[in-house]
């Protein structure tokens, strides 16, 4: 009688019954998995999520919630929120210390966030070309890494946005967009959306319009263009020279504060409260009190999974004293055989120790599995 | 020994780091493209980038050129919608340069149209020949030094010095030009192009523009609307912005006097020189005034 003979009939004896060894082993990988992926997703979240606020120190939206206009400008989620005029950006460039980007949220093309953002967005953020170049002109579009292999699309191939809900026919259409390059990969929330420039995300919310070319005698001879909204299937440069907006009046979800230094950040921050017809955000502030939700659900969650896992330590206490009567004939014939008193007693350790092993293997897979969805989740795409 | 250790440290020494490449400058446009060259030391690359001769209103870079101007480290446009393109252009905000920011800009008449949400408005609202007033083409003198100035690897002292320079002659320009247009204070001109705007407000002219093309001459509805402009008027007188053909001269309405004034947009002849050109269009203003000085009286003996 040897640890190789028990093994084996350990293994024989769990063949016999995979079903009843699915359920223990699935049933323990839970008990351990579930909080484990608790764990591991929140520190994954948390860890995206302090990164992206912390390269963000400020955040200038309209009045409004905080915590939407960081949801919005930096993880491009929760749509669009309350227009901050473009004008606001005037005086913060001309400080000198502070460099200011403009976020333009709300558009969708094929149903993925479609953001404008001024060209040193993509400097500010580290982002790098894959291919191709940048948007240079109202029409185009550069795809993010997750984005542009969820389309399967690439450099020099089209796009079309997604058309407004509005039912205005007078206001903004679908859109053919020209894919001007691809981004590298981050793992960041900028892997999942297609880049823009303000015009053509203003053009999509219906900011900017074009109209018609003169058609009557008065328009033709007085060089007046026609009232009629010019609604185009895809842009051109004869369309893109009609397309114009009202100034200053156009609005952005928000623009992006990059401080040179702490006195700067001061300073502007100090200047910004102050202005009753702007809101300042700091996005490092705005995502402790979301994760301090966060965490404190998580603890909730952790201590009930606790109790979870003693009753299902309580029913595998039940499930192996049942299974112990059972087997009571398969003990008096290890008996017979001439089998030592403890040899049932390891038998049984050893199959719980197998399924423990099962259970552990699946709980990995499980923590593995989670943090996979949880990461395309935060990416988007 | 020592030779052998210096040697060694010679041969394991990392390589002297590259110098910096000297800025790069983007004009938009010839009058500004002028103003960047006066002030700019040496070493710092400028680049006018439409071609020289190309017509403002109606010149669009490719995208490939708007993508290369996103790399420069100052783009200079003259502003007030003179580079009109530049609204659907993806131009980099904190490094584009507008230099007309703070200027007071001449509202031009559109008419107004109704559509969608917006309810009656227009477009084309403002005068953008900036530049023909030299007291306005200072201020963007002004603004283009400060903006040269705040770049890396430039002598901001250098830029100013010239800015300074530049600011007095525009001023003595002035002068001169206050001089020689008072007669002309109040009095009405028909321009073909609006480009003397500023001009004319700095020194109380009213102009009615016509928007006549030099090639084509004027339409018949044009020449009928000059012939009714210039029935009060004695001596009428047009400006041009450029010498018009034979024939566009010939179909304007008998009567009216047609000088040429230089709107200074590009270069009279090759090289752009503003100062050169304003002062050519002395000559100009000295015919226009001529014509509404009183003949002298002649002296009793």
């Amino acid at each position: 009688m040897s640890l190789k003979t028990l093994l084996w009939q350990a293994q024989a004896s769990l063949r016999a019954a995979p079903a009843r060894v699915l359920v223990l082993a699935l049933g323990l990988s839970l008990v351990a998995g579930l909080p484990l992926s608790l764990r591991s997703g929140v520190g994954l979240l948390e860890a995206q999520v302090r990164a992206r606020a912390a390269s963000t120190p400020l955040v200038l939206g309209a009045p409004g919630g905080t915590a939407e206009l960081v949801l919005s400008t930096l993880y491009f989620r929760g749509g669009r929120v309350e227009g901050l005029p473009l004008s606001a950006r005037t005086p913060l460039l001309a400080r000198g210390d502070v460099a200011v980007v403009a976020v333009e949220i709300g558009a969708q093309a094929q149903g993925l966030p479609v953001v404008g953002v001024d060209v040193d967005y993509f400097a500010a953020r580290g982002l790098r070309l894959l291919g191709g170049r940048l948007p240079a002109v109202t029409g185009e579009v550069v795809l993010g890494a997750a984005a542009a292999e969820r389309l399967g699309l690439g450099t020099g191939e089209q796009v079309r946005s997604d058309p407004p809900e509005s039912a205005d026919f007078t206001g903004p259409t679908s859109v053919l967009l020209d894919v001007s390059g691809v981004l590298a990969p981050t793992g960041s929330p900028d892997d999942g959306v297609l880049f823009t420039d303000l015009s053509t995300a203003w053009l999509l919310a219906g900011e900017l319009h074009a109209h018609a070319p003169a058609t009557t005698d008065e328009q033709l001879s007085t060089g007046e263009a026609s009232a009629a909204v010019f609604l185009f299937e895809e842009l051109d440069d004869a369309a893109r020279a009609r397309v114009h907006g009202h100034g200053a009046a156009l609005p952005v979800s928000g623009l992006l504060l990059f401080p040179d230094d702490a006195r700067a950040h001061d300073q502007v921050l100090a200047e910004l409260s102050m202005d009753p017809a702007v809101q300042v955000a700091r996005p490092s502030v705005e995502v402790q009190r979301v994760m301090d939700i966060v965490l404190r659900v998580e603890d909730g969650l952790v201590g009930l999974f606790a109790l979870v896992g003693l009753a299902m330590v309580g029913l595998l206490a039940v499930i192996v004293g049942l299974d112990w009567r059972l087997r009571a004939e398969e003990r008096v014939l290890l008996d017979r055989l001439g089998a030592p008193r403890w040899w049932m007693v390891a038998l049984v350790a050893v199959e719980l120790a197998l399924i423990g092993v099962i259970a552990a293997l699946l709980a990995v897979a499980q923590v593995g599995g989670a943090r996979l969805l949880l990461a395309r989740l935060l990416v988007g795409g | 020994m020592t030779l052998l250790l210096f040697t060694a440290l010679a041969c394991t020494s990392t390589p002297p780091p590259e110098p910096p490449s000297p800025p790069v400058v983007m004009t938009l446009s010839v009058p500004v493209d002028y103003a960047v060259r006066r002030l700019v030391p040496s070493g710092v690359n400028v680049e006018l980038v439409p071609p020289p001769d190309a017509d403002p209103g109606h010149w669009r870079p490719s995208a490939d050129a708007i993508a290369a101007m996103q790399e420069a480290d100052l783009i200079v446009a003259n502003g007030a919608g003179y580079e009109a393109w530049t609204g659907t252009a993806n131009l980099p905000a904190a490094r584009l340069l507008d230099s007309s920011a703070g200027v007071e800009l001449l509202a031009q008449v559109a008419k107004s149209h109704q559509h969608g949400r917006e309810g009656e408005h227009s477009h084309g609202e403002v005068d953008a020949h900036t530049w023909m007033n030299p007291t306005t083409y200072a201020s963007q003198v002004r603004n283009i030094a400060s903006g040269l100035g705040g770049l890396s690897g430039v002598d901001a002292a250098a830029v100013s010095a010239a800015a300074d320079v530049l600011v007095g002659e525009l001023t003595a320009l002035d002068t001169a030009q206050a001089e020689r247009l008072a007669t002309l204070e109040g009095v009405e001109l028909a321009t073909s192009h609006p480009a003397f705007g500023y001009l004319g407000r700095r020194h109380g002219l009213k102009l009615a523009d016509f928007d006549l093309d030099p090639e084509a001459g004027p339409s018949e509805e044009q020449q009928a609307a000059l012939a009714a402009w210039a029935l009060d008027k004695s001596p009428a007188v047009l400006w041009w912005e450029a010498a018009p053909a034979a024939d566009a001269a010939a179909a304007v309405p008998e009567g009216i006097v047609q000088i040429v004034v230089d709107p200074l947009e590009q270069g009279a002849s090759g090289a752009y020189d503003y100062l050169a050109q304003s002062r050519a269009n002395d000559a100009a203003y000295a015919e226009t005034v001529a014509l509404f000085s009183p003949p002298s009286e002649p002296e009793e003996r």
